[in-house]
């Protein structure tokens, strides 16, 4: 009784005393909540006052915090997602949280994964408040010698700032299923030095490790990220304004093919950039990149950022690098932004009719509504455990967006805030599918007939006035008498045959009619990223009925170019009228070079240079004086006679962009050489329209390395980007300067029958990325391998190789090489498998090599190992039989299998087919003159 | 026992105790932006029968005089469906459409719905921040439905539709500024 009493009658200072810690308690986190909101207000909107509702939401999400941290579940459900532990020295560690200015300097850490420690550098990464501010920072990390996964040099791990985290990563992963280059977006779970930082996004950095992930030879890669300080065109107009993050050896510094490129985007005509760009950019990857862009309103890749372009070496094209794939902003906009190269791309004849092709196959197939869904609760199975227990799990853009200081804030994230997002968004992306495929399928065209004073003369126009082009397959006329009457169609100069006895007129080839796009400024508020952009513009078709009748009406049958739906318009000749709307039709020849200023426009489809049916060229025979390169074009097809000699001068060269067939026989080969001591070029087929080329009895002396589009080729023989290749009875010798001899990249179906090589400068025959049969082939005296493989499908049969200055065959980077009934001879190493990559030996001799065959172990960026299965070999005279074998080697981790493994002469049935079958001989004494022979002969006994 | 006074001491002891829970309180209360934010993800996400009327009620009063917050849920257009939809075909009974003082001031609601005779009559309610309307359509056909001018900056417009058969009818809406199309009655 006496307490309650004395607490009644507490004084005045006691009573101070005992509110005291509540005080404490309160302004404490009052001032916290303050201060975390005063650091964000310093960064984002120093010039903000902040209000007393600013404070409750920076209040109300401490608390939040606090009571999810006391009160929420600690218990992690298992999870596939990757550890990073790492650890730092208590400096490092202080040096590494530090708010920084720039860039942040690197600090030494340790990573543990998977057992094994590896010794990384670190330091903070982005300059926004979300990777800076929180606990939560986001970092770069640089892996020593050791590597990290699968050879990466470096990883950034990112605080994800968006609601729905996964966007990034739903997004890559459709543009790597399409064929994209892109930087593997995935999410880790990261420690330092034992306390939990919760859930971040790990990304590739664009640089060597993606390409070779990817399995592409390391070449030129180039980011292009500009600030707002500078003029938006500076980008486009200077190389300089690039960062080259990868390079082919020996060609950091140099950016020419940057500068090229960036030349023919500024000054090429229209006519000149529409074959640059069939040439020498990848279009359907850029227009896939481009149809993901408008599909998820990407706005990331604008005239100043967001650029990662390579420039690929074995195709010699350009490719983008899907990048920043932030996405689902609710903009009612078709196409959120766009830049010089998008918007010369758009003007290239069929660019828009691709991209809206794939965006339509896209909209129906893997990214619909429902397909996106599954794919984001996929996600977000794998992501969800960690998130829940994740202390840090915060995002912006949890607030109303008329107030942008809120609007970005980092506030606390939980499932139920995600499950609204998720729900909202996929609602939003259904009803964009919904517009963007009612833009694709219900094109704008109008056909309109126009008067003319001829009376035989009928002529009309179709004008398109959307985005989507149309193809015309038929037309038919109706008559005033109903009758049938022959009529004729003039298109663009050229008369159509008549109708069939139906009145219809069957076009043999549809014809198309494009979109037109014409740049306006942007009228949004991002000018400084955007100040261009296109819309559709009206483009007109004329054609003309020519026909001694009246005719009423056409019906005209096509389809949709982007849907292959079915179209059909009608022509009202009975509404005739003078001379046609020119108001916006304002034809522009192909050969203007465009400005980019707002009012420009595309040149009309019809005023290229049309591809004509091939043009038949017959060189030959006898001989032919080249003082300079011949080229042929895609449109010509090129018949080489028996009995033709080339005589070349100095660099020139002979390159095929069409279909080419060479026709020598036994007695009268087709032979290219030297005239006189001129180090000529070479041959080059180049080009998918040169696929079907027959090469027979060619017999090529000499050579270096051609250039083609100002590039020098790898091979004094290249074929790129091409497929059913034969090459047949041919025989190249004596090349120079160090190049190959035959070069192979990207080519499928490619045939080496009885072909021969003999003092290679470098490899005798060099495959990449491509898939090539070879049967009898001979190889001497090559300088480095007699057959080098990358990324290569390869089968070898009855052939011989012999001595060469590296390996006789040597299978790297995931290639895959079978080789049958054949013998390697001389060399130091006679077959070497790394890389990844898988070789088959049976019924084969390696003969006198210092080491047989050598398997190696796993590499940096090829952590599997490769693999061996040999199989009644023979394996003789050599000092190492086969290496990557020993049971104890500590690298050990090629997989071997072998069986009935020779290694010294004997009888069995396989040794003798080799002797006598693909040498010609008897007897294993007569084994070295017979190599030695073949040799000097370069030929197949 | 005799009931003692509290003293002055109790009385500040009492009040700074209070004053603490009311402030962790207030701190610990959804604030607004959070409901206007969750308001307007379920509204895009078709979540209607997740949204209380007061939260409705509270939605209208903020909106119309916010053309920011208008703008936002809009993404910049004068007027939209805030709704799931495809092209301003909807699949729900109930639809959330947002208009701005962008608008012309002679502007329509214009409905049209389709569907066998079975499904009618379809019984339309339209709800603006101070007006409602409530009409009854006997056939398939596009309609217009004269609207108050709006006098703020921007409204919510809450479209419920009801039917016999209402997974029969198939039910469009959207705004128009000249008007061609029958109004109900007509």
């Amino acid at each position: 009784m006496k307490a309650p009493r004395r607490l009644l009658r507490i004084s005045i200072s006691s009573a101070l005393v005992f509110s005291a810690p509540i005080i404490v308690l309160s302004a404490w986190c009052a001032w916290t909540a303050y201060a975390n909101l005063d650091a964000y207000r310093r960064i984002a909107s120093p010039q903000r006052d902040l209000s007393i509702d600013d404070f409750h939401i920076a209040f109300h999400d401490m608390l939040s915090t606090w009571s999810n941290r006391f009160f929420g579940s600690n218990s992690i459900a298992p999870s596939h997602l990757p550890r990073f532990r790492i650890h730092l020295k208590n400096p490092q560690l202080h040096e590494l949280m530090t708010p920084q200015p720039g860039k942040g300097k690197y600090v030494d850490g340790v990573l543990t994964r998977g057992g094994k420690n590896i010794s990384i550098r670190l330091r903070q990464r982005g300059h926004r408040h979300w990777h800076r501010l929180g606990t939560q920072k986001s970092l770069k990390v640089r892996f020593g010698k050791d590597g990290g996964d699968r050879g990466l040099k470096a990883v950034a791990l990112v605080n994800e700032p968006t609601p729905f985290m996964i966007t990034n990563a739903l997004i890559a992963q459709i543009a790597g299923d399409q064929g994209l280059l892109n930087p593997e977006p995935d999410f880790v779970r990261v420690w330092i030095n034992g306390a939990d930082m919760g859930v971040y996004r790990r990304q590739i950095m664009a640089d060597e490790a993606l390409l070779r992930r990817s399995n592409r030879y390391p070449c030129s890669l180039y980011s292009g990220d500009m600030d707002t300080e500078v003029p938006a065109e500076t980008l486009w107009m200077t190389p300089g304004s690039w960062k080259k993050s990868a390079w082919c050896s020996g060609e950091k510094k140099s950016n020419d093919e940057l500068a090229s490129l960036l030349r023919h985007i500024s000054s090429d005509s229209f006519q000149d950039f529409s074959d640059f760009a069939h040439n020498e950019l990848d279009l359907k990857k850029f227009a896939t990149l481009d149809a993901l862009e408008i599909l998820f309103s990407i706005d990331q890749r604008d005239w100043r950022q967001g650029h990662k372009l390579v420039h690929d070496l074995g195709s010699g094209k350009w490719e983008p690098i899907a990048w920043s794939l932030r996405g689902f902003d609710p903009s009612p906009v078709f196409k959120p932004s766009n830049h010089p190269l998008g918007i010369r791309l758009e003007m290239v004849p069929g660019y828009l009719t691709l991209r809206n092709r794939i965006l339509h196959r896209l909209l129906l197939g893997p990214a619909r509504p429902s397909r996106l869904r599954t794919k984001g609760l996929r996600w977000f199975k794998k992501v969800l455990p960690e998130l829940m227990t994740d202390a840090h799990w915060d995002a912006y853009e949890l607030a109303p967006g008329d107030d942008s200081f809120l609007y970005k804030m980092l506030r606390p994230m939980d499932v139920k805030k995600l499950s609204l997002v998720f729900e909202s968004l996929m609602a939003l992306y259904a009803t964009r599918c919904a517009y963007l495929l009612s833009e694709l399928e219900n094109p704008t065209i109008s056909a309109t007939p126009e008067k003319s004073t001829d009376p035989t003369s009928w002529p009309f126009e179709i004008t398109l006035g959307s985005r989507v082009g149309i193809s015309v397959d038929s037309i038919r006329l109706q008559f005033a008498d109903k009758q049938q009457h022959p009529w004729l169609l003039k298109v663009a100069g050229s008369l159509k045959r008549a109708p069939d006895e139906h009145g219809v007129l069957l076009l043999a080839e549809p014809m198309k009619l494009l979109p037109s796009v014409e740049l306006v400024k942007n009228p949004s508020a991002h000018e400084k990223y955007n100040p261009l952009v296109t819309r559709p513009a009206p483009v007109s078709y004329k054609m003309e009925v020519r026909s001694d009748y009246e005719p009423v009406k056409a019906d005209i049958w096509g389809k949709n170019l982007a849907t292959s739906s079915k179209i059909v318009l009608h022509v009202d000749f009975t509404a005739r009228k003078s001379g046609s709307d020119t108001r916006h039709y304002k034809p522009i020849g192909a050969d203007v070079v465009p400005s980019m200023l707002a009012g420009q426009s595309s040149a009309h489809p019809w005023s290229y240079r049309k591809s004509s049916p091939p043009e038949e060229v017959i060189l030959g025979p006898g001989d032919i004086h080249m003082e300079k390169s011949m080229f042929f074009s895609s449109s010509q097809k090129v018949k080489v006679q028996a009995g033709t000699r080339f005589l070349m001068g100095k660099g020139a060269s002979l390159i095929f962009l069409g279909p080419v067939n060479i026709e020598g026989n036994p007695r009268q080969p087709v032979v290219v050489e030297a005239d006189g001591d001129a180090i000529f070029g070479g041959i080059v087929i180049h080009g998918f329209n040169t696929a079907g080329s027959r090469i027979q009895y060619l017999h090529l002396k000499g050579g270096s390395a051609p250039v083609l589009f100002g590039e020098k080729q790898r091979g004094t023989f290249s074929i790129n980007e091409t497929r059913n290749i034969l090459l047949e009875n041919c025989a190249f010798e004596n090349n120079h300067n160090g190049v190959d001899m035959l070069h192979v990249s990207n080519t499928a179906d490619l045939k080496l029958h009885q072909v021969s090589v003999k003092k290679s400068s470098q490899d005798a025959v060099d495959l990449e990325f491509s898939k090539a049969s070879m049967d009898g082939i001979s190889i001497s005296g090559s300088a480095d391998e007699a057959i080098d493989l990358m990324g290569a499908k390869v089968r070898i049969h009855n052939s011989v190789l012999y001595m060469s200055g590296g390996s006789l065959i040597s299978a790297g980077e995931r290639s895959t090489v079978t080789i049958e009934d054949s013998i390697l001879s001389r060399a130091k190493i006679g077959l070497l498998v790394k890389h990844d990559s898988w070789a088959v030996l049976y019924s084969d001799l390696l003969h006198e090599c210092q080491t047989g065959v050598k398997v190696k172990a796993a590499s940096r960026y090829y952590p599997k190992g490769s693999r061996l299965d040999a199989q009644e070999t023979a394996i003789i005279g050599c000092g190492n039989g086969i290496v990557g074998a020993e049971r104890n080697s500590p690298k050990r981790s090629a997989k071997i299998d072998l069986s009935n493994i020779f290694y010294s002469t004997c009888d069995r049935p396989f040794m003798m087919h080799l002797l006598r079958d693909i040498l010609g001989i008897q007897r294993w004494s007569e084994l070295h003159d017979s190599l030695k022979n073949l040799a000097k002969r370069g030929v197949h006994p | 026992m005799k009931l003692s006074i509290p003293g002055m001491g109790f009385i500040i002891l009492v009040l700074i105790y209070l004053f603490a829970a009311l402030f962790f309180a207030w701190g610990l209360a959804e604030p607004e932006q959070d409901r206007i934010w969750t308001i307007a993800q379920k509204m895009r996400a078709g979540d209607l029968s997740g949204i209380s009327p007061e939260d409705l009620s509270l939605f209208q009063k903020k909106i119309r005089h916010d053309a920011p917050l208008a703008s936002w849920l809009l993404g910049g257009r004068a007027w939209g469906l805030v709704s799931p939809n495809s092209l301003g075909w909807i699949d729900n009974d109930r639809v959330v459409l947002a208009r701005t003082n962008q608008l012309p001031k002679n502007c329509s609601l214009n409905l049209r719905l389709l569907g066998p005779q079975g499904s009618f009559p379809v019984e339309i309610t339209v709800k603006g921040l101070t007006w409602q309307k409530h009409e009854l359509f006997k056939t398939s056909g596009q309609y217009l439905l004269d609207i108050p001018a709006i006098e703020n900056q921007a409204e919510i417009i809450f479209i419920q539709q009801a039917s016999p058969q209402s997974a029969s009818v198939n039910f469009y809406t959207g705004i128009v500024c000249s008007s061609s199309a029958q109004r109900p009655g007509q």
